[in-house]
């Protein structure tokens, strides 16, 4: 069985659909917009002014904040950008390249888990072990996770990661907004902190927005006109500004504005109405956490970005 | 006193917003400027000045260097060549592409509208940090494509080096591709080729780049790769530039029918050597725009001079002590000082000039 996130969610929803049709009529699930802590602060990450070779500041700063190990390619060596790079349960953020517009000037992005407003990771996870904070973050608590690693499979982005490697206790690992440290007191967290062009702006999720456009609006030439993260998948906390179009960042753009717990949630309360495909949802997800493992496995230790 | 700002303010603003705040308001709505969303007289609030409002352009008045030492973390700090990047930016948009707001009498510091930290109230003003960061790397990542931190940062403890560059009219920056000539191709109906000595021009008559480049960015001139250094002015532009200087000549004298040779003193009937060639147009004709016909006689420029004081430095060669003491017509038999200098009055035969020097070349 070759099943891949996104056949997997067709796969899911096919289902659903069908156990509608043919079991009990499901009330529509209300859609209940989320409108969000109207406070919760935000990110806006112009892309446009990243150095990144030689500096990789935010990388550096995350890995001491988070007590995690030192990247081990110094900010000097350019070879971290001759691959693609995504994050990894000892690295919650990194830098990759990416051409821009002209050969001499290529556009840095940095990646890092986006803080939807609704998170589909945690309205995947059984036990309800991620939370959106009213500060803006999306928080996981080990405690309670059982590792069925749905987060994963869930979150459009690619972010959550696990820790394959540690056999006691693994955890899903991803950025934390720096929620404990940093963001529960209103501070800026640690990676914005350290970057030498403020190519992050911490604020209120509102006022960035108002930010954004007015540099869109007084630098037209400058960036693309569009706020990557207003609305992609219901809105998201960080959001990006970027001087060439998002696909070519390495930013997904087959996203859509619907929330992705929407796309779930009819989901799940359908679930237990039908309880005849549980057996085959499970089999599902099974075989492709094994699938999922399996690659884990292969491609251990080379952080490769996989193409979803 | 507040009531008196406020309304310097506003004359301010009608006195050189008359068409663009008065009118129609400014392109990005009332925010642009004010931070709230109904400014009054007595509460205009406005927000620190938008980028466009820097007028001095004297170079004299800007420091020769300055050590920027405010945020120091993890670098000791930065010595700046100021007067140097303000001689740049004289091709760009002069002091205005750094100091782009002033109050009126001074030049504002950055941190005085730039916090250390970025306030909430206007997140839109980069911090202290991000704006010299974004200000310097703006133009050294597009120019040299070189961020380490160390070009611009001294590694803590070390030695304060002198700057690499010197400044001062005519310096060149290292890393300039400055083209030997450019030659174009026009549909003029006379001759279609024209054809501008650059180097020539910088260096022989003297123009200064900024007589010529005005709002280019610095990788127009100074980048790697020698095909990104392509100015393209329009053809408006292109005879402005010219015609700045050559306002007085034909068309037919820049368009020819083939590329133009390069300016030479020999097709002048008077070809030029050794010192005379080193020199600017200028020294002997003055003014760049009209050439003045200098007299032959030779000491209509140098000075009477008399054999006790003459300093031999000048030439070019320095006299070791014994030669010093020798009279100048031992070797410039006759006083003929444009004939070879002879060795024999005193040397025998193996020692001849050049071969052999009575001194050292100071160049
Ligand atoms: C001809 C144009 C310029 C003039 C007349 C000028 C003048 C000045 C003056 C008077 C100061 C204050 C010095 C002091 O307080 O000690 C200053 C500071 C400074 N200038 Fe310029 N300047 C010019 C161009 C530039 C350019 C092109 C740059 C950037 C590449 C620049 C960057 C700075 C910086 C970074 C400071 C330190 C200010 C601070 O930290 O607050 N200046 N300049
Ligand atoms: C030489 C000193 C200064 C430097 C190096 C500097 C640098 C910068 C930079 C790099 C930006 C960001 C532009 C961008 O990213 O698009 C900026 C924006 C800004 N600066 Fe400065 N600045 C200086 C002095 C000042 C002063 C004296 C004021 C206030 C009177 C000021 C007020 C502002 C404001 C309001 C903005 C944001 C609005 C805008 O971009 O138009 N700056 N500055
Ligand atoms: S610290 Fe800032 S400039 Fe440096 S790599 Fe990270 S985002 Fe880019
Ligand atoms: S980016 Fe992924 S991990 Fe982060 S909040 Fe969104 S869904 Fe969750
Ligand atoms: S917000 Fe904190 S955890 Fe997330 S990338 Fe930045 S430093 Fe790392």
């Amino acid at each position: 069985m070759n099943l891949n996130r996104r056949d997997f969610l067709k796969f899911a929803g096919a289902t659903t659909a069908t156990a509608a049709l043919t079991s009990l009529p499901i009330k529509a699930e209300a859609t209940e917009h989320f409108t969000g802590h109207p406070d919760r602060k935000g990110i806006l990450v112009d892309t446009s002014l990243c150095i990144g070779h030689n500096c990789r500041r935010c990388e550096f700063a995350c890995a001491k904040e988070n007590y995690l190990p030192t990247p081990d390619k110094p900010p000097e060596d350019a070879s971290v950008f001759d691959q693609r790079r995504r994050t990894h349960p000892d690295q919650f953020t990194v830098i990759n390249r990416f051409p821009g517009r002209s050969e001499d000037m290529p556009v840095y992005a940095k990646k890092q888990c986006m803080h939807c407003d609704e998170p589909a990771c945690a309205s995947a996870c059984l036990v309800g072990a991620f939370k959106k904070t009213p500060e803006g973050a999306v928080t996981y608590d080990a405690s309670v996770c059982i590792g069925c690693r749905y987060c994963m499979v869930a979150c459009p982005f690619d972010i959550p990661t696990y820790e394959y490697n540690s056999a006691l206790h693994p955890r899903v690992r991803k950025c934390t907004f720096c929620f404990e440290t940093k963001l529960k007191e209103g501070k800026a967290p640690a990676c914005v902190e350290a970057c030498p062009r403020e190519v992050m702006t911490f604020g209120k999720r509102e006022d960035l927005i108002k930010v954004a456009r007015q540099k869109i609006a007084r630098n037209p030439d400058k960036y693309v006109d569009h706020i990557y993260g207003e609305h992609e998948v219901g809105g998201t906390s960080w959001m990006y500004l970027s001087p060439v179009p998002f696909d070519s960042i390495g930013m997904r753009t087959d996203l859509g504005t619907t929330p992705y717990p929407e796309l779930t949630r009819n989901y799940l309360s359908a679930a237990p109405l039908v309880m005849a495909i549980w057996p085959s949802f499970f089999l599902t997800l099974y075989l492709f956490n094994k699938r999922k493992d399996q690659i884990a496995a292969e491609e251990n230790g080379k952080h490769k970005e996989e193409s979803a | 006193m507040k009531h008196l700002l406020a309304f310097t303010v506003l004359f301010a603003l009608l006195l050189i917003g008359e068409s663009s705040h008065a009118k129609s308001g400014p392109n990005n709505g009332c925010a642009e400027c004010h931070v709230c969303s109904n400014p009054t007289l007595s509460d205009p609030c406005l927000r620190g000045c938008p980028r466009s409002r820097a007028t001095v352009e004297d170079i004299k008045l800007g420091p020769d260097r300055i050590l920027i030492n405010e945020i120091e973390v993890e670098y000791d700090a930065v010595p700046f060549a100021h007067r140097l990047h303000a001689e740049m930016t004289a091709m760009d948009k002069g002091c205005q592409n750094c100091h782009h707001f002033q109050e009126i009498g001074g030049i504002t510091a950055c941190k005085n509208c730039h916090p250390e930290h970025i306030a909430e109230e206007n997140l839109e003003q980069p911090g202290l940090k991000g704006a010299y960061h974004r200000q310097c790397l703006g133009c050294h990542q597009e120019w040299s494509h070189d961020t380490s931190c160390e070009i611009c940062h001294l590694k803590k403890g070390s030695e304060l080096a002198e700057p690499q560059v010197k400044s001062g009219p005519g310096s060149r920056f290292a890393g300039l591709n400055e083209p030997v000539k450019r030659v174009w191709n026009s549909t003029y109906g006379g001759g279609t080729v024209v054809t501008l000595h650059h180097r020539n021009h910088t260096e022989k008559y003297g123009v200064e780049c900024a007589a010529c480049h005005h709002a280019e960015g610095c990788a127009v001139c100074h980048a790697k790769k020698e095909q990104t250094t392509q100015v393209r002015h329009s053809e408006e532009a292109l005879h402005a530039i010219c015609n700045s200087c050559h306002a007085e000549m034909s068309c037919d004298q820049c368009h020819l029918k083939s590329e133009a040779l390069e300016f030479s003193h020999a097709r002048t009937g008077w070809p030029l050597k050794t010192y005379h060639e080193r020199l600017t147009c200028r020294r002997c004709h003055g003014d760049n725009h009209h050439f003045t016909k200098p007299s032959t006689d030779c000491a209509s420029c140098h000075k009477p001079w008399d054999t006790t004081t003459f300093k031999h430095e000048r030439t070019g060669l320095a006299l070791n002590e014994t030669h010093l003491e020798t009279d100048c017509a031992e070797c410039h038999v006759g006083a003929n000082y444009t004939v070879a200098p002879t060795c024999n009055s005193c040397h025998d035969t193996d020692i001849t000039f050049p071969a052999s020097l009575p001194g050292n070349r100071t160049r």
